[in-house]
């Protein structure tokens, strides 16, 4: 127990950066990944960069994106800090899959709602406003929340770049007091994070559940 | 008066409508009547600018005018299947455009709605949600939405096919009783007693049949 109150303090400033990565990551990607979204049902060349861009997020590792961005651009002169460079791995691959799955809530809108839409004269933005991303957002929710969970564990993958997450505190804890302690430590503060945000995801749900 | 002069429309070069002329006066229902496949929807969809014609020419009061260009259009319709919002109550529906495209005050737009769903016979349906409403109450909805933003012209895409003959009966009625309020209607209908109940004209059309 002493030790457990010994290790903490390093453990919660792991959870504090762990946290900042997921939050900066979700407030960042899923608007990006809306514009992405729009631009991929949009025509030609600006759809085919931007099929480009999500083939590439989600055809290769984030793990290998993340290495890529912090060891591997300054070869080419382009230096991000640690912290910056995690973000900018994080948005640049979760928006990749937001913008996928918002794709697809945006098909699934039945072509009868943009031609009311257009013979009530609302203009494209309102029409997006009022009417396709409540939509859209409704049949998203189950998949985001999905990828939202998954970003909580993926947050670990930032250790790989030097950064005092959660993960490393518990690791340094652990190669340093020989104890498994820490480890199964961290394993709850993830199992708590998940759990808590699991909640709150339903919680979402069920206040978008007043129409069908 | 609306006019329709010479229209044609194919869809990957197989003619759909061929030379079509109508004329419709003021106050006047046009019931449009024909087999399957004969190109009836094509040609509310041609009126209403959600398609675009090959050719033809488009006249109000002896004005031209153009379907497709949406900022000043007239037409109003109420699709086969409704088309309602579902994300939106009854009344928000119906207030939606007025407010955002007419630019009514909240207050006004909702007085004039008040009005509409009193007359139809909606009141007490105003915060429902659509997937809460009966197929005839949808139908009224979409009519109400549709008068909301004050059309000279309305089509009617098979107004009854959702409805049993007591309740298309009432459709009928509030279709001939919108004739005292200057608006030309256009109706698609499949069913003839309907047609007769409430055209004073009717047009045939025919599967277009390539010659040679
Ligand atoms: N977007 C489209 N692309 C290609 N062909 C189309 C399209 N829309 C309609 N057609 C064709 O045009 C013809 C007329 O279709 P339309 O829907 O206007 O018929 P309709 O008279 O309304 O029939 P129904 O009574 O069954 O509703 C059909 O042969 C249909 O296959
Ligand atoms: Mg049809």
């Amino acid at each position: 127990m002493q030790y457990i109150l010994e290790i903490l303090p390093s453990l919660f400033s792991g959870v504090v950066t762990t946290l900042e990565i997921f939050a900066l990551t979700i407030v960042l990607s899923i608007p990006l990944g809306i514009l992405v979204s729009l631009a991929l049902t949009g025509k030609n060349i600006i759809k085919a960069i931007f099929e480009f861009y999500v083939w590439i997020m989600r055809g290769t590792p984030l793990l290998l994106q993340l290495i890529f961005i912090f060891y591997g651009l300054p070869i080419i002169g382009i230096v991000f800090p640690r912290f910056e460079a995690a973000v900018i791995a994080f948005v640049l691959n979760y928006a990749a899959y937001f913008a996928e799955i918002f794709r697809g809530g945006f098909q699934s809108i039945p072509k009868n709602q943009f031609e009311s839409a257009k013979m009530l004269r609302l203009t494209r933005w309102q029409t997006l406003r009022k009417i396709v991303i409540p939509q859209v957002f409704k049949i998203v929710l189950p998949s985001i929340g999905n990828e939202v969970i998954n970003l909580v564990k993926d947050s670990s993958l930032v250790y790989v770049i030097g950064i005092g997450d959660l993960l490393q505190a518990g690791n340094i804890a652990t190669a340093r007091d020989v104890t498994l302690v820490p480890l199964i430590l961290v394993a709850v503060f993830y199992l708590i994070l998940t759990a808590v945000l699991t909640l709150v995801l339903r919680k979402i749900e069920q206040r978008f559940d007043y129409w069908r | 008066m609306f006019q329709v002069k010479s229209l044609n429309k194919s869809f990957q070069g197989k003619t759909i409508i061929k030379d079509m002329n109508l004329d419709v006066a003021d106050n006047e229902i046009l019931s449009i009547v024909g087999p399957s496949g004969a190109g009836k929807t094509t040609l509310l969809r041609c009126i209403t600018g959600l398609e675009k014609a090959d050719s033809g020419k488009f006249f109000l009061d002896g004005e031209e005018i153009d379907p497709t260009d949406d900022s000043k259009s007239v037409i109003g319709v109420v699709f086969q299947d409704f088309g309602l919002f579902p994300n939106l109550t009854v009344i928000e529906n119906i207030i939606l455009a007025p407010q955002l495209v007419l630019k009514k005050s909240k207050e006004e737009a909702l007085k004039e709605a008040q009005e509409l769903i009193d007359k139809l016979d909606l009141t007490g349906k105003e915060t429902l949600y659509p997937y809460q409403l009966s197929g005839g109450q949808k139908q009224r909805v979409a009519i109400v939405r549709t008068l909301a933003m004050h059309p000279k012209i309305i089509c009617y895409d098979e107004p009854t096919s959702a409805l049993d003959p007591k309740l298309s009966e009432e459709v009928g009625k509030i279709i001939l009783d919108l004739k005292k309020q200057n608006i030309t209607q256009l109706v698609v209908t499949h069913d003839v007693a309907f047609a007769n109940q409430v055209a004073d004209k009717v047009k045939e059309v025919k599967p277009f049949k390539e010659e040679g």
